[in-house]
């Protein structure tokens, strides 16, 4: 059901010209590392692989300037870290829980996002996960690592438009959005530790 | 929950005060002793029929009064009833003045028999009370649920446990007070000697009603046990795991914190019209921590069935965690469906969800080995090993006890939360972006209200959650009734509720055989089904209780308005406050109701119209 939903998303933002085309390399902070590529613990075949998105997305979110860019890519991480969670829960795996609860909390970071009266709606796209021609599925702790981090930015970022926020509808939605995106930090920083 | 009160404690303090007996010989018995003896059981019959009453309600009385062949229970409540009432008439006349010549109602010695009745009646009295913590009034006399037990209580079993139990305290304190009445006295009024064996007679009375109804229809042993169980209406203290707790504080901390959450959960579907509580902040925390809850019973039920020796028990509890991995799937399910909605108000933290979260911390800590486990405690987390799980031959009652107990509760707040969305949704406030519509539907807000196959769609989703989970429950309530674990009252407490529940669509069907009938004309709201829909009550069961009940006074009034005199009929049918009451009766369209409305002769109501 996810994959199909994830697909239909995909078709309908293909549609819309919405998919990003500039599929650029990760930078090397979201790149797994060679050992941990091979540690991961989930054995069933996964339908999706989101690092290349992850990393354009925590690249985006780097070089976001004005509120509403702010606002516009904080919601497309959210979506995708979203997405990114639900393809993964598996609870045969390492970090089920850790997965469910930050899953909850994306999708409340995403809606708070929603809220903000500077986010540019027309502009707004869903994130896209698919996988790349040739490119390997992260293990789950490395995912889960990845995802910590963009959301570690993503709380940095968002507390900052907080600041810089003249409209009190955006002072709110940044930082309901920044504490949901500390909680996924929260609860996938662990997922590197031995 | 071990800590608190239960009914039970109270009966059981009873009963023990009127087991004791005189370790001296039997003496002479003084007017003082017998005036003490006939207040004590006064009182106790008093508690008693208070008692009846509680769990008594109204719609048990009308069926009374319209069967044609009542069941033993039922003939047996009334004649109970009456017992105590007719005791109570006998006793009554004696309790004013002054125990003898010159002695003070303080200072006069009590003998030992009147201070054994005096103390249970006062434990009775505390039972009674107990049992009233999960009603209340409303300004306008209505009795109104306070607790999911309140339901149960008012169940025919619990009724008849309630006789079961009064009757051996009737019994005991008959004995006890018959003792004094019959004792050898030189001085105590004879006629107060007379009625207080009289009332121990007719307490008699009571218990062969009771006895004669129990040799019938025998009252189950679950059903007294839940009785017996029934707790104080209190909310457990919120309780937060510390690290590194032995397995029967976890316990109690997973059964406190369920029981915290089936009361919240309670408080959703009343709300969900306009509570800020009911946010998609609050839909998505809750999904995604009994997800996790399911997962973490899963796993508990997995390592008890690797402990247990006997093959039988083993097979039953690995059917116990595949139906919990059912229950985690369909959550998963009602959390995927979350994210295509959002609500009007967002933020806030029902206390629901936030139970739910200690719910799923509390059986994560007795899952894993790492004592201080928790969703953010990173990967390699291996579940509990069975020796460190049942260390003790009690743990393993203890653990499927609060399994039983988080199952149940699981349940319980899947249905809420899909009655919440239901209602939330009618009150349009279940929204989805506008951006996911089809392009043909053009709204200038960021948000509008979800379309009807979403809202269909998610309450799907959360019926297979109440649904899986619901038959988790059922898997380990066999669990819990082949060892004998404490949550076997879970079972009679659901079976209590199911069969009040079917007991009031029953009466209701009774009233209006004809209710499945395709084309018939829509019911008119009676007067308090009115009242229930002015207040916004949505509660069905409460609704269908309302439907009953306004059914049954609708028979009351015709059977009544055959027996008037014309003129007070007319009167009745023209006054604008029997008005409500007497259109329900007209439009309930029994053959009889017409009788109501006729005048004797047309020129009658000419007559009376012309009067001021």
């Amino acid at each position: 059901m996810l994959t199909h939903e994830t697909r239909k998303r995909t078709d309908q933002t293909s549609e819309t010209g919405r998919q990003y085309q500039d599929h650029k390399p990760a930078p090397p902070m979201c790149r797994p590392a060679r050992s941990q590529r091979h540690e991961c613990t989930n054995t069933e075949p996964l339908a999706e692989v989101t690092m290349s998105q992850i990393c354009e997305l925590h690249h985006r979110l780097g070089r976001a300037g004005n509120l509403p860019s702010v606002l516009a890519v904080a919601y497309e991480a959210f979506d995708g870290i979203l997405l990114a969670i639900r393809s993964r829960e598996n609870p045969a795996a390492d970090l089920f829980a850790a997965f469910v609860m930050a899953a909850a909390s994306a999708a409340d970071g995403r809606d708070a996002i929603t809220r903000a009266p500077s986010l540019p709606l027309s502009g707004l796209s869903h994130a896209v996960i698919t996988r790349q021609a040739g490119e390997p599925e992260p293990g789950i702790r490395v995912l889960a690592g990845s995802v910590a981090e963009l959301a570690r930015l993503l709380a940095g970022q968002l507390a900052q438009a907080e600041q810089a926020a003249a409209l009190a509808g955006d002072q709110n939605a940044c930082a309901q959005a920044a504490t949901c995106a500390r909680e996924i930090h929260t609860l996938l920083a662990g997922a590197t530790d031995e | 929950m071990s800590d608190r009160a239960i009914f039970g404690d109270f009966v059981n303090a009873a009963a023990k005060q009127l087991d004791a007996t005189d370790s001296g010989t039997r003496r002479v018995t003084t007017s003082a002793d017998v005036h003490y003896a006939v207040r004590a059981l006064l009182r106790m019959v008093t508690v008693m029929s208070r008692c009846i009453a509680v769990t008594d309600t109204s719609a048990n009385d009308m069926t009374w009064r319209y069967a044609r062949d009542p069941g033993a229970w039922t003939r047996a409540r009334a004649e109970a009833r009456q017992a105590l009432d007719n005791a109570a008439e006998f006793l009554r006349p004696h309790i004013r003045g002054r125990p003898g010549p010159g002695i003070s109602v303080s200072s006069a010695p009590k003998s030992a028999a009147a201070r054994r009745i005096a103390a249970a009646a006062l434990s009775l009295q505390a039972g009674h009370d107990l049992l009233q913590t999960h009603y209340s009034r409303k300004p306008n006399g209505l009795r109104e649920y306070r607790s999911p037990w309140a339901p149960a209580i008012g169940s025919d079993q619990v009724s008849s446990a309630m006789l079961t139990e009064l009757g051996k305290l009737a019994h005991r304190a008959a004995a006890q007070a018959s003792g004094v009445a019959l004792a050898p006295s030189p001085s105590a009024s004879w006629a107060a000697r007379r009625d207080l064996n009289t009332a121990c007679q007719w307490l008699w009375v009571f218990v062969g009603a009771v006895r004669s109804a129990q040799r019938d229809e025998p009252v189950p042993a679950a059903t007294r046990h839940l009785l017996r169980h029934i707790p104080l209406n209190t909310i457990p203290p919120r309780r937060v795991p510390v690290g590194g707790e032995p397995v029967p504080d976890l316990c109690d901390g997973v059964i406190s914190t369920a029981e915290r959450l089936r009361r919240a959960a309670r408080a959703l579907t009343p709300h969900a019209a306009w509570s800020p509580a009911m946010t998609i902040t609050s839909l998505t925390r809750t999904a995604g921590a009994a997800t996790v809850t399911s997962h973490n019973c899963e796993l508990l039920l997995t390592t008890l069935a690797e402990c247990e020796p006997a093959a039988q028990i083993r097979q039953q509890l690995l059917e116990c965690s595949a139906a919990a991995a059912r229950a985690r799937e369909s959550w998963l399910a009602a959390a995927y469906a979350l994210d295509n909605i959002t609500t009007d108000t967002r933020g806030y933290l029902s206390p629901a969800a936030a139970e739910t979260t200690g719910l799923a911390l509390w059986t994560g800590r007795l899952a894993f080995a790492n004592p201080e486990w928790r969703p953010s405690a990173g990967p390699r987390h291996p579940a509990r090993p069975p020796a460190s799980l049942i260390s003790a031959p009690e743990d393993m009652r203890r653990v499927v006890d609060a399994v039983h107990y988080t199952c149940d509760t699981l349940t319980s707040l899947a249905r809420a939360s899909r009655e919440q969305i239901r209602v939330a949704a009618r009150a349009s406030r279940i929204l989805v972006p506008t951006r996911t519509l089809p392009g043909s539907i053009d709204i200038p807000h960021p948000f509008a209200p979800a379309p009807d196959e979403h809202i269909a769609s998610l309450l799907s989703r959360y019926r297979d959650a109440a649904a899986a989970s619901s038959q988790a429950t059922k898997e380990v309530a066999v669990v819990a009734e082949t060892i004998h674990a404490p949550s076997q009252v879970l079972t009679a407490f659901r079976e209590a509720i199911q069969a009040a529940t079917g007991a009031t669509q029953r009466r209701a069907h009774q009233a209006n055989p004809n209710a499945d009938a395709p084309d018939r004309d829509p019911d008119l709201p009676g007067p308090l089904q009115s009242v229930l829909h002015q207040l916004g009550v949505t509660d069905r069961d409460l609704i269908a209780h309302a439907c009953a009940l306004d059914r049954d006074g609708a028979r009351l009034v015709i059977d009544a308005a055959e027996k008037l005199s014309p003129t007070r009929g007319r009167a009745t049918r023209q006054s604008l406050e029997a008005a409500p009451v007497v259109n329900h009766v007209l439009a309930s369209f029994d053959s009889r109701s017409a009788a109501f409305l006729r005048p004797q002769s047309p020129h009658d109501d000419r007559q009376h119209e012309a009067q001021p």
